[in-house]
């Protein structure tokens, strides 16, 4: 193994974009992000094209894939087993498998769930592969929840820049050649049962519909509860992602709280906030004058 | 009496007045005739001024809503959305009338092209609004292009006690056009990053925490960080190729640039909010209100933004 290192950061509730450009960066990184699964006792999942090439490829690289298959806690697939037996990509469908696999993994004892998966399918004409940016949004709930970790590559060669940053925007993280996982500057999005939510990290363009995905979910949660995002680790947040939050305060009107925002949050909220509270208070002034 | 009209109708005089009997004269006539109408006033001057007005209007104090400009739109590109077009919008179908004076003798050659800019596109801003704004100018000590420019920049003109129409002023845009003008080149030594993969905004804060943490408080620098972030989004958003931005300090003031291949051809972006439900479109007015200046100057293949934090 080379030690390109690029995703030895991501942990469990990670949802990562990798944007792919280089092919033996991606053998050797797939083989990292495998044994370091194995490592931890994960169950590992990759579905791809050529998974046999790509499990001979990362055996020769010290993986011990035969094992691991054997044993159950690697396994291997190709894209199309995801798809609907008409071959479409159906959101319902892959949602579907996905928390099978999940609860069976969780059944089976493994302490984590790790997907990782070659995304070349939706570059060609699958029925239904406009719709895999918003279900790869939606996932982010699901990654929320901490026990799956996702590795979504997309090929440079394949994906041409601005499908890719639409791509990016719908993971929590983004990696490439040259540019690892860092958790630092990632947002990191964790569900605090019953009803909170933690945000670490950054929030910028480059995850925005990840952020808007799970703020959406914990809005329509709307049962009386009030839920409480955690911000305090929020590091950075632009104007969208404030406009995002603060929208996500008002629309709950009282059911929902920021915990631990920084100043410059603060701010932000206020100018995303402010054009309605000002108009009232100044209607109220005028009223009464 | 409780003036109700039914076509709006956007008034821009300049005031140009010589002394402070003429400066009161001007505009308290202007408040008080505004008043007597039933319309919301408001009076946005900058310091010395506004303690004068404050003092001459003391009877009707509590019908005027008073705003240090020097505060409030020290920034120039913040006047019409935050001065302004707050005013306006916070009383939805009533004429407004409003004493807006954004140029004054202690503004600095660099400011001085955004305020005659943000003047001339006050008119665009304002169009189908019914308003009137009075921007008094100190005829006897500011500079006489200035004044001069204040007839391109305002319809009717206030002189002498008389009205009577410019017949200099001129297109809006045509006018604002003309204060887009290059900057000065940045020090060859200033620290700079290109940018423009994918999460490079990263890089781009990292780098502007970096370096204008010595010369700001946290919370300023953070400001900066978040002004930065949106210049440099627009360009990953916005066009094919790189940016580059360029961060240094002059005497009194932290300047960051950016620089990229975008064109920003709407000359109100930054100072129109966009409407309620709209998600995008914030960027700019934040960096106007994050930042003391924001000069631009930008061609169809070309833009550079200059960020200002005063020290």
């Amino acid at each position: 193994m080379s030690g390109s290192a690029l995703l030895d950061q991501v942990t469990r509730g990670d949802h990562v974009c990798w944007i792919v450009d280089d092919e033996a960066v991606r053998l050797d990184t797939l083989a990292e992000v495998v044994q370091a699964g194995l490592r931890k006792r994960e169950r590992v999942i990759y579905t791809g094209d050529d998974p046999e090439g790509i499990l001979a490829a990362i055996e020769c690289r010290g993986v011990p894939t035969a094992e691991a298959l054997a044993a159950g806690s690697l396994r291997a697939s190709t894209p199309e087993s995801c798809l609907t037996s008409g071959g479409a990509f159906d959101p319902a469908v892959a949602m579907r498998l996905l928390r099978e696999e999940s609860d069976k993994a969780r059944q089976e004892g493994f302490p984590g769930l790790r997907l990782i998966a070659d995304m070349s399918w939706a570059s060609r004409s699958v029925p239904g592969a406009e719709r895999l940016p918003g279900f790869e949004a939606e996932l982010n709930v699901l990654f929320a929840e901490g026990y799956l970790l996702g590795i979504c590559a997309y090929s440079r060669r394949l994906f041409d820049p601005l499908s890719l940053r639409r791509h990016t925007s719908t993971h929590a993280g983004a990696a490439g050649t040259d540019m690892p996982f860092d958790p630092a500057s990632a947002l990191r999005l964790r569900l605090t049962p019953p009803y909170g939510l933690r945000l670490a990290g950054e929030a910028d363009i480059f995850n925005r519909q990840a952020l808007a995905a799970v703020i959406e979910h914990l809005v329509d949660q709307d049962d009386g509860s009030v839920a409480e995002i955690d911000v305090s680790d929020l590091r950075f947040a632009d104007t969208a992602a404030g406009r995002i939050l603060a929208q996500a305060v008002d629309r709950r009107a009282g059911g929902l709280r920021l915990v631990g925002a920084s100043p410059a949050l603060s701010r932000l909220l206020d100018f995303h906030g402010d054009r309605g509270a000002l108009a009232s208070d100044t209607d109220a002034e005028a009223d009464s004058a | 009496m409780t003036g109700h009209r039914s076509v709006a109708r956007f008034d821009h005089p300049a005031l140009l007045y010589r002394g402070e009997q003429e400066y009161l004269a001007g505009t308290t006539a202007f408040v008080r005739a505004a008043i007597a109408d039933g319309d919301p006033v408001m009076v946005a001057v900058p310091g010395k001024n506004l303690d004068l007005l404050k003092a001459a209007l003391t009877d009707v104090a509590d019908r005027v809503v008073f705003a240090d400009m020097a505060v409030a739109g020290r920034n120039p590109g913040r006047i019409i959305p935050r001065v302004l077009l707050r005013f306006a919008t916070d009383h939805p179908g009533r004429r407004v009338s409003i004493i807006g004076e954004p140029i004054w003798q202690g503004r600095t050659a660099l400011e001085y092209p955004a305020c005659a800019a943000h003047e001339a596109l006050i008119n665009a801003a304002f169009v189908d609004r019914d308003a009137a704004i009075l921007c008094p100018y100190d005829a006897e000590r500011l500079d006489p292009s200035v004044v001069e420019d204040a007839w391109r920049t305002h319809p009717t003109m206030i002189e002498f006690g008389g009205h009577r129409v410019s017949d200099r002023y001129a297109d809006p845009f045509d006018t604002a056009d003309t204060f887009n003008q290059e900057l000065p080149a940045s020090p060859a030594d200033a620290e700079f990053l290109v940018y423009g993969d994918h999460s490079s905004l990263a890089a781009v804060r990292y780098f502007v925490r970096r370096n204008a943490a010595a010369s700001l408080s946290a919370d300023e620098t953070e400001e900066l960080v978040l002004a930065a972030n949106e210049l440099a989004a627009n360009t990953v958003e916005h066009t094919s190729g790189r940016g580059r931005i360029t961060i240094w300090t002059e005497p009194g003031v932290l300047i960051c640039q950016v620089d990229d291949a975008g064109h920003l051809a709407d000359p109100l972006a930054g100072r129109l909010l966009p409407p309620a439900h709209h998600q995008a479109g914030y960027g700019l007015i934040l960096t106007n209100d994050l930042c003391d200046l924001v000069r631009i100057h930008t061609t169809p293949t070309a833009t550079t933004i200059r960020l200002h934090k005063y020290l």
